[in-house]
């Protein structure tokens, strides 16, 4: 709880001098539905964007966010993991990099998300492209955010 | 002096050929059109346009306006009028008489047979008409008549035109000693200016003049005068003496200029000045004049450019010039008759410099540099490629409350587009229109959107649809 509550004060600290900001957390993960990436030492069988992550669960996955959702969630599932390893979430508005996220992969199977907070001018469309450390490209998922 | 010496020095080869090109028309009109009342016209309206000229110099706005719409309406009127005049000088007589023209002389004839006859013929009253060519043909003006093939003699002049004779109302055509022809018909003059004692035969005589080169000895039986038609002129000849001097003339016989002759070429020699003069001055008041100054905004026309790149951007699409000359040559100048080119045969691709000088504008003649802004010109140049793209939806807009966009797939899901090389390197995705969210129907359904190519220098590949679809699946909130 105190961990929780020292988290959200930062990140509220680092979102009032830039946005959008990225935040990121993982987990020990579930399985789940999905068509598995292949990859030399993981395999993304989920990927998703949606409008919150509560206990390791997406919520609201969409293509279309409105601003006033005020954050939005990059989720993703590695299963068949060999070992620990990085993996990025770049986010990308309109073409230009607007956010690089690392984030870490555990044996066997992990979940983990980034964040970013939105502000009026995020209205566009957006990609996250999921890669390695050596930039192979897990997926990419493409959204909006809107009125 | 010096400034005059200036003004000379400045010429080039092209304002010499131009001074002398429009002087040389000028004199061929005079030679062409002398004597006859077209050019007593043209007189007039060029002391017109020159009183035009000096009121519009004094101020008199109105004068300078209304002689303006004479000499205007009266160019006009001139050549409905002068029809006949102007086709008869400009398609009757040859090229060479038109370009070149003091008649070179064909085969003599006895001149002094026919000096005596005409005078005879005179003195009796009985009318005649006597041909003499010159060295162009009269097939196509001298019509009908008697074969006759007769060599040339008083007598034989005589008899022709004696009264009783059927043919003694033609004319008589001489070759050479002989008469192939007699009671030939010729075409009449068409001019209104003629005195009205000149009746058909002297009538008859101008029409074949002014249509060649021809001379026509006419005998007024009248009267019982003499004369000789040349050109557009009738003169009277008074004796035989002058007969003999100026059908000598005719055919090239007169060993000395006699005092006509050299009066003539004392008339054109002078005509010749009058035209080099005139022109010179005329030229010389339309380049040389007060020195004006306009700005022109000119568009930058690259060419040569490598078919295998194209241009990505340049830092300026249009220069301004800052362009001298006399007023009349800078009112008549419109924009569009100055060009800027830029040679890109030796430009690369990315960005390349080029300094606009002289030698890459182009003006009208007469019409001055001063200055060009700006002086320098990048132009980014790129190779042509093609790449395959993914689409994008851009949505926009709001969807309701409680419900949310699940999934969305285009079709196709990427296009191939052509563009330069640097440009595509920085694009990886090809956006549709926007499209809103608040049109989507409950649960789902299928729309299309158009594709937004930016920037401009890009294109679709032919093939690839400007158009996709978006099916598309909406659930309710969690």
């Amino acid at each position: 709880m105190l961990r929780k509550t020292i988290l959200m004060i930062v990140w509220i600290f680092i979102a009032a001098i830039a946005c959008p900001l990225p935040t990121h957390a993982q987990s020990p993960s579930r399985p789940a539905a999905g068509s598995p990436a292949p990859t030399s030492k993981a395999t993304l069988i989920q990927a998703i964007v949606c409008e919150d992550v509560k206990d390791g669960i997406p919520y609201n996955a969409s293509v279309a966010f409105s601003i006033s959702a005020g954050k939005i969630y990059c989720f993703t599932f590695f299963d068949s993991i060999v070992e620990d390893m990085p993996i990025y979430h770049h986010w990308i508005f309109r073409d230009r990099p607007s956010a690089r996220i690392r984030l870490g992969l555990k044996p066997p199977r992990w979940t983990t998300f980034s964040s970013i907070q939105l502000r009026e001018a995020d209205k566009g469309p957006w990609r996250v492209e999921i890669t390695d450390a050596s930039g192979r490209v897990f997926k990419i998922l493409r959204f909006s955010v809107t009125d | 002096m010096e400034k005059l010496l200036h003004v000379f020095n400045d010429l080039g080869w092209q304002d010499v050929v131009d001074i002398g090109l429009n002087s040389y028309i000028l004199f061929r009109f005079y030679v062409l059109f002398r004597g006859t009342y077209v050019f007593r016209v043209l007189i007039g309206l060029t002391m017109l346009w020159f009183f035009q000229q000096i009121a519009a110099y004094l101020g008199l706005i109105v004068t300078s306006w209304v002689v303006q719409g004479i000499v205007a309406v009266a160019a006009l009127i001139i050549v409905v009028v002068f029809r006949n005049e102007i086709r008869t000088v400009l398609q009757a007589k040859n090229l060479k008489t038109i370009l070149w023209g003091f008649t070179a002389k064909t085969q003599a004839a006895p001149v002094d047979i026919i000096a005596d006859s005409a005078f005879e013929l005179a003195r009796r009253w009985h009318g005649a008409l006597i041909v003499i060519p010159g060295e162009e043909s009269l097939e196509e003006l001298v019509r009908g008549g008697i074969a006759w093939n007769g060599d040339i003699s008083r007598e034989m002049i005589l008899s022709i035109f004696y009264p009783d004779n059927p043919v003694h109302d033609g004319a008589a055509v001489i070759e050479g000693d002989r008469i192939p022809r007699v009671g030939a018909i010729l075409p009449l003059s068409r001019r209104d200016d003629l005195p009205s004692h000149l009746g058909t035969r002297h009538r008859a005589a101008l029409g074949l003049t002014e249509a060649s080169d021809a001379v026509v000895v006419v005998v007024s039986e009248q009267r019982g005068e003499v004369s000789l038609a040349r050109g557009s002129r009738l003169r009277p000849i008074g004796s035989r003496r002058k007969l003999v001097q100026k059908l000598e003339e005719h055919f090239g016989l007169a060993e000395f200029q006699a005092p006509e002759q050299r009066k003539q070429n004392v008339e054109i020699v002078t005509a010749a000045l009058v035209s080099l003069l005139f022109i010179t001055g005329f030229w010389f008041s339309i380049s040389r004049g007060l020195e004006t100054l306009v700005t022109f905004e000119v568009p930058i026309e690259y060419m040569n450019r490598d078919p295998n790149m194209e241009i990505v951007h340049a830092s300026v699409n249009s220069v301004r010039l800052n362009l001298s000359g006399s007023g009349t040559l800078i009112k008549s100048t419109r924009p569009d008759q100055a060009r800027v080119r830029l040679d890109l045969t030796n430009a690369a691709a990315g960005p390349n410099s080029f300094s606009i000088t002289g030698s890459n504008i182009s003006l009208p003649p007469g019409i001055l540099l001063k200055e060009v802004a700006p002086q320098n010109v990048v132009v980014n140049l790129d190779v042509t490629v093609r790449k395959e793209l993914p689409v994008q939806v851009d949505w926009a807009g709001k969807l309701p409350e409680n419900a949310l966009l699940a999934e969305a797939a285009v079709e196709p899901a990427r296009v191939e587009v052509v563009g330069g090389k640097r440009v595509l390197e920085t694009i990886f995705t090809i956006y549709t229109e926007k499209v809103p969210l608040d049109k989507l129907r409950e649960g789902g359904g299928i729309i299309e959107a158009g594709l937004v190519i930016q920037p401009a220098s890009l294109k679709l590949a032919s093939g690839s649809s400007e158009r996709v679809t978006i099916k598309y699946i909406t659930r309710r909130r969690e």
